[in-house]
């Protein structure tokens, strides 16, 4: 052990060289991490955060929330299915809307306040009452666009502002910034803004539900889409990922880190390799005074497990220095649980690594130290 | 150059571990440009190769197509203006389609097939008649093949598919061009009863000779609440585009950065390693150029190597790639990845050239420690 210590002090700066370059592999996985995660929290956080265990859409809407319709008067035939303890609505209205002058790209939602879909993280500000018109709650997001509570927002197309009452967080859709509304100002404000959508009638984009305690929502998803026809009941899960190109997303994304642990794995195996090689006169001689394989293979796991921990330390640090300096159109989210499984990654990377140039130690011959060449 | 060889040959292992390292991430920084082109190619083709020179938006849809609603008013108000040869309507409508038995999503363009923004040229079949649709080609992959017949849902709309286009998908989804008129009648189908049929873009095409963004910025001057852009920046403002590529550029950055650091400190290890060696031969004689021509040409060796090895990774990921997202080999793209790391690769192993040239041949004749 000493003698593992005292070798990283007299050679820093080969130390350093391995621990930069384990620094920046660490700083590269968990910036694709953050990435990922940031763009899948932006993605999906208004489904995410919802109370609801499962959606209804129609057979035709493919999940979509914005091409989905199903009447209104549809909500009762679901909560009437056994086993559903509540039902909601959902409608999403994607528009641009002005605020302090500001133009900013909004996804408003209409729900029914008190039933199932509503966002359930209010950060600030008060509830919405049932059938209130023109307030709404708004995404944190929308704080950094200028909006702040008691802020009117004025959707292109409409005449109606909407009062800002309450913040909720974390309830992004698609990367657009949120404003949740009820169902009555946001059927007011299609109407407006689409005037298309007028002879629609009285629809919703779909209908969320809780079910009661003791029965699988799989099950009764099927009895509501046996009870109700043309539509496609699906868990809040799974609407997530039917999101678009949420699952496409998330599929690239870990392809990119599975291929950087990779890298990861065979350049800290290699940078082990090449330390040992180069070591082998010196082991031999340890060998040869009688120090046992295990004794050594202690050592280089020290040392393995010291370059990985401050490699990691440093990798960390740089890639939250990054996120000071990104632009703010680079969705990055740091999360601990994805940091504390690199961690551990790295750890584990690093031992293999040594374990790896450890075959190398056991064929050393204690004889080649009297042999003189190293 | 002989010794260089010979020590790249005798360390094959050594080498060999370098040379996948460099291959594995090669091959990453050329998957994520192969990766980062084609989703803007299928996100915003219909964009940036659209046939007309200038796309009009209203003014406050933000340069997001689906948010713009245009009056058809306004296309006499914008030919007027000085500059354009010819305005056309084009209305964007996502919607989904039966393509045999299956649903998909279909992002259908009604266009003026003989204005600006028509789908053009059409790389095979030919152009539609009534009833009928050319597709961007890419949607060959989801069923929708030249002969196929696509039924709107709800409406039971039916669209036979006629002919292809190149690079004009929008939004990653499959894209069909018809004639404006029929484009109309599909969306009152669609929203049965409504009181206005919005345009999405006022398509323009301009006098040969001018910058399209010069006329681009005289229509936002000229007619009130709309944005006049030249195709390339129409494609870059749409909302996503920036989220989407500034987050490649910095992956890629960071690769390539780490390559580099890879590349560099496994010479100067190897270098401080064989240091020995090195004063060795200087004391007989040998120059520091000469040394340093021999490390460059195990650099070159090694990342022209791991470049190959990387593009052949690139090569068998292609070949897996799901149809409905081709990815395919940029020979220019290897090229130029080879190159940058190959420089900065360069550059880095001059760090190792430095610390032998600080070496003294005179200790040698000491035995070094």
């Amino acid at each position: 052990m000493q003698l593992a210590l005292a070798e990283i002090r007299r050679r820093r700066g080969r130390w350093a060289s391995i621990t930069g370059a384990v620094a920046f592999i660490v700083f590269l996985v968990l910036v694709l991490a953050a990435l990922a995660d940031g763009l899948f929290i932006g993605s999906t956080g208004a489904l995410r955060n919802s109370d609801a265990d499962a959606l209804v859409y129609s057979v035709d809407g493919r999940r979509s929330l914005v091409r989905s319709q199903l009447p209104l008067a549809m909500r009762a035939d679901v909560a009437a299915v056994p086993g559903v303890a509540d039902a909601g609505a959902l409608g999403v209205l994607l528009a641009t809307a002005t605020s302090a002058d500001e133009a900013i790209d909004i996804a408003v939602i209409g729900h029914l306040p008190g039933h199932p879909g509503e966002p359930t993280r209010r950060s600030s500000g008060r509830p919405l009452g049932s059938g209130e018109r023109f307030v709404g709650l708004a995404d944190e997001s929308l704080r950094d666009e200028g909006v702040a509570l008691g802020d009117s927002v004025l959707l292109t197309g409409s005449s109606q502002p909407i009062e800002v009452v309450g913040f909720v967080s974390d309830s992004q859709y698609l990367l657009a910034d949120t404003l949740w509304v009820t169902l009555e100002t946001w059927q007011a404000l299609r109407s407006e803004v689409r005037p298309e959508t007028i002879g629609r009638g009285d629809v919703v984009q779909a209908i969320p539900f809780t079910v009661t305690d003791g029965v699988t929502v799989a099950t009764v998803g099927s009895a509501v889409d046996a009870a109700l026809g043309n539509t496609e009941t699906v868990t809040t899960d799974e609407a997530i990922l039917s999101l678009p190109g949420v699952e496409q997303q998330a599929s690239t994304f870990t392809a990119i880190i599975a291929v950087s642990f990779v890298v990861v794995a065979i350049v800290i195996a290699l940078f082990f390799a090449l330390i040992t090689l180069e070591k082998r006169g010196q082991l031999a001689i340890l060998k040869a005074i009688g120090s046992s394989n295990i004794l050594l293979l202690r050592g280089v796991l020290l040392q393995a497990l010291i370059a990985t921990v401050a490699g990691y330390g440093l990798g960390f640090v740089l890639s939250r220095l990054l996120a000071f300096v990104l632009p703010a159109a680079v969705p990055v989210e740091f999360l601990p649980r994805t940091a504390l499984t690199l961690f551990v990654a790295t750890i584990v990377m690093g031992a293999l690594g040594a374990v790896f140039s450890f075959r190398r130690i056991v064929r050393i011959d204690p004889a080649s130290a009297l042999g003189g060449e190293a | 150059m002989f010794i260089a060889l010979r020590d790249l040959w005798r360390s094959k292992l050594r080498f060999g571990l370098l040379t996948g390292a460099v291959g594995l991430l090669v091959f990453l920084l050329l998957f994520l440009n192969t990766l980062s082109a084609t989703l803007l190619d299928f996100f915003i083709g219909a964009i940036e190769s659209n046939s007309a020179d200038v796309l009009v938006y209203e003014e406050t849809a933000r340069r997001n197509l689906q948010a713009s609603r245009l009056d058809a008013s306004l296309i006499d108000d914008i030919a007027a203006v000085p500059g354009v040869v010819e305005a056309a309507p084009v209305g964007e409508l996502t919607l989904t389609a039966q393509i045999g038995e299956d649903l998909t999503d279909l992002s259908l363009w009604g266009v003026d097939l003989d204005g600006p923004g028509r789908p053009a040229p059409i790389v095979e079949g030919r152009p539609p008649g009534p009833g009928e649709v050319v597709m961007d080609e890419s949607g060959m992959a989801e069923g929708f093949k030249i002969g196929e017949t696509i039924t709107l849902v709800p409406s039971g709309t039916e669209l036979d598919i006629v002919g292809f286009v190149r690079d004009r998908r929008y939004a990653v989804i499959a894209t069909a061009y018809l004639d404006f008129a029929e484009w109309v009648a599909v969306f009152e189908a669609e929203f049965p009863g409504t009181p206005v049929v919005p345009l999405s873009l006022i398509a323009v095409d301009v006098d040969d000779g001018l910058d399209p963004a010069v006329v681009g910025d005289r229509i936002t001057t000229a007619v009130a609440g709309v944005e006049g852009l030249d195709r390339t920046t129409a494609a870059r403002g749409t909302p996503g585009v920036d989220s989407i590529s500034q987050s490649f550029n910095l992956i890629v950055g960071i690769t390539f950065g780490i390559v580099v650091l890879v590349v560099a400190f496994f010479f100067l290890i190897l270098t401080v390693q064989k240091l020995r060696s090195f004063v060795a031969l200087r004391a007989i004689g040998a120059s520091v150029g000469y040394l340093a021509r021999s490390l460059i040409i195990q650099v070159i060796a090694l990342v022209t190597l791991g470049s190959l090895v990387g593009a052949g990774i690139l090569r068998v990921a292609t070949l897996g790639s799901n149809p409905a997202f081709p990815l395919s080999v940029d020979g220019r793209l290897v090229l130029t990845v080879t190159g940058a790391v190959l420089g900065s690769s360069i550059l880095a192993g001059l760090l190792s050239v430095g610390r032998i040239a600080r070496t003294d041949p005179a200790d040698a004749a000491q035995g070094i420690r």
